[in-house]
């Protein structure tokens, strides 16, 4: 307990984490100005043109999910991109935050804000403290090897997790009412706060992952810069390189190779039922179960490389 | 005096990809007894802070023993609360203050909160306690390090390089503060290139050289044993002086003989020839010139060699 409260006070006090929290607030600020200077209050005239505009969407794409619905009468959800309910007039309100339809994208952003957040606040905070000797001078009044990373894991999680569910309130919370008094709030019945509150969780769980394996990195590689390269080295070699060398030797086809790149499953774990934003016949189950695995590897990894490193 | 560390024949290698493998141990042995101040001295990378991070735990050893306070190593754990303890500087974060960087420690190690302030006012940095550490001078972290090894108490401190970045003064307040300790019953551990401070301030010495004991015993009884006889002559001709003399040298103008049991000798010799002395002092032995004889060639172990090297010194 002594060692958590601890930790929880070197967590607030680092200036690094300050900075990101600050970061958070300033990233934050910027995604509500930008909102807010497009919106404005819709007049009757915008309401009739999106009125009009909506129908002939719904008109245009009726056959389309006619013929994907025959054509798939068992697997309806590959045909939900066509579908006309989706074309609601809010949708047409151009200049006018509308919270029911911009909400969706606008917490895809919140999922990358956590990302980056869990990440660098998480690999800060082990990193710098086994580069500076700060853990060896934790060790010689604690020699618990696994009870002082665990202490520090564990408090430096359930901290990113609260701030991140703090955040994701007060951020849900600002945009809906800023479409309350500026933009239009739309249809928000039960399912759709269900659906909202599910979105949300989804994007903590990323950043949660993010954090998980900064941690692990930067244990494993005993410097916050290890996080950091290990991230810039995935991205550059797997996700960028692997993708343009495949393509250009055409080794993959379709969707058939997307299930080894990590930003494809994030991208389906913040998919929103009905939407058709999918990849392939990936699904969340798929996605999830992935990063519980990856979660639960890398912290092991970190753990038992920690309990049998020596400590030059 | 019952040992308060006991180490015989520890042996750490270690193997890196990249480095291929080094032999930092080979089969090392130590003994420090209560109540005394340890001084513990090598060359860079003698194996000095591998055996000062294997005894905390810190480092495992491939071979050998270790205890303290009479207790394994491996259990460290039930005796940590009795040992204090700085391996190389640490880096502390530059702003938190001197006081909750202490804090933060006595926290996690369940030492109450007074005792920050009672050790930072015993290193002598009470009054900058709430200032940022990165507006310390080097000598103000190196204290602060000290201090963190004092919060708990300890019966044994451990301490590499306490001196490091002290100016002189700093210095004599680190023998000071040293020196009250061991008179207060702490077994202090130091392990220091600064020759001269282990001198001043240690009862007993360990010297390691490529992993292995040279010599260890009281410091006094080290230097006596290294006592050749050696007196500095300054005459008007050194030159013949050192003819004379036999075993001497001429450095800086003066003659330096060896290897001399009575100094009248001296004056007889010379004075037989009409060289008539302007300075005749007697050079006394220091650790630098042991140690500098212990850990250069040939007297290194090396390695793989037999133990029989090791001398150990009780006059």
């Amino acid at each position: 307990m002594n060692l958590i409260r601890a930790e929880v006070s070197r967590f607030f006090s680092r200036r690094f984490i300050q900075l990101m929290l600050s970061v958070l607030i300033i990233v934050f600020g910027i995604t509500v100005f930008t909102v807010m200077s497009q919106s404005r209050t819709p007049t009757d005239e915008m309401w009739q043109h999106a009125e009009r505009t909506a129908a002939q969407a719904r008109d245009n794409y009726a056959p389309r999910y006619d013929a994907c619905a025959a054509a798939n009468p068992d697997r309806l959800e590959v045909c939900a991109q066509y579908d006309p309910a989706q074309f609601v007039t809010e949708r047409f309100l151009y200049d006018v935050f509308v919270f029911h339809t911009r909400i969706g994208d606008l917490v895809m952003w919140l999922a990358i804000y956590l990302g980056f957040f869990g990440f660098l606040v998480m690999a800060s905070f082990i990193g710098s403290e086994l580069h500076s000797g700060g853990m060896t001078n934790l060790l010689l009044w604690r020699p618990n090897r696994m009870a002082v990373l665990g202490a520090k894991f564990g408090a430096a999680v359930g901290l990113v997790v609260a701030i991140s569910a703090i955040f994701t309130a007060v951020y849900v919370g600002t945009f809906y009412a800023i479409a309350s008094s500026t933009g239009l709030v739309g249809r928000v019945d039960g399912y759709f706060w269900a659906d909202l509150v599910g979105l949300c969780a989804r994007a903590n769980v990323v950043g949660l992952l993010m954090s998980v394996l900064a941690f692990a990195i930067a244990t494993v590689g005993r410097h916050t810069a290890a996080a950091l390269g290990g991230l810039i080295g995935y991205v550059v070699v797997w996700e960028l390189g692997v993708r343009v060398v495949a393509d250009a030797i055409n080794a993959f086809r379709g969707n058939d190779a997307e299930h080894l790149f990590l930003s494809a499953h994030v991208y389906t774990w913040l998919a929103r039922p009905g939407t058709g934003d999918r990849i392939g016949d990936m699904t969340w189950t798929d996605s999830g179960v992935l990063f519980l695995v990856l979660a639960i590897a890398a912290t092991a990894t970190a753990f038992t490389t920690f309990r049998r490193r020596d400590l030059i | 005096m019952s040992p308060v560390i006991e180490i015989s024949g520890l042996r750490k290698t270690f193997r890196s990809l990249r480095r291929g493998e080094k032999v930092a141990l080979d089969g090392f042995d130590m003994e420090v007894s209560a109540g005394q101040v340890h001084g513990f001295l090598g060359p860079n990378g003698s194996g000095k802070t591998t055996t000062l991070r294997a005894l905390l735990g810190l480092v495992r050893a491939d071979s050998g023993s270790m205890r303290i306070f009479g207790v394994s190593s491996r259990d460290y754990a039930s005796v940590a609360h009795r040992v204090g303890a700085i391996v190389e500087s640490p880096q502390f974060f530059g702003n938190f203050s001197g006081a909750k960087t202490l804090r933060l420690l006595a926290m996690a190690g369940g030492v109450p909160d007074e005792r920050v302030l009672q050790t930072l006012t015993t290193v002598g940095l009470a009054d900058r306690r709430s200032d940022p550490v990165k507006s310390y001078s080097l000598g103000m972290k190196q204290r602060l390090a000290v201090a963190s090894a004092l919060l708990k108490r300890p019966e044994l401190l451990i301490l590499d390089e306490p001196a490091n970045g002290l100016d002189p003064a700093g210095m004599h307040e680190m023998r000071t503060l040293l020196r009250g300790l061991a008179a207060a019953g702490v077994t202090v551990l130091i392990s220091s290139h600064l020759l001269s401070e282990i001198e001043q301030v240690c009862d007993t010495v360990t010297i390691i050289s490529h992993g292995r004991r040279v010599v260890h015993g009281p410091v006094g009884a080290i230097l006596a044993g290294h006592d050749e006889g050696c007196y500095r002559v300054r005459v008007a001709d050194p030159d013949l002086a050192a003819r004379l003399l036999g075993d001497a040298r001429v450095e800086d103008g003066a003659v330096v003989v060896s290897g001399v049991t009575d100094p009248a000798w001296i004056t007889e010799t010379l004075g037989r020839q009409g060289l008539w002395l302007t300075e005749l002092t007697r050079v006394a032995p220091d650790l630098e010139r042991v140690f500098l004889d212990l850990t250069s060639a040939p007297q290194v172990p090396q390695p793989g060699a037999p133990r029989e090297i090791e001398l150990e010194v009780t006059r």
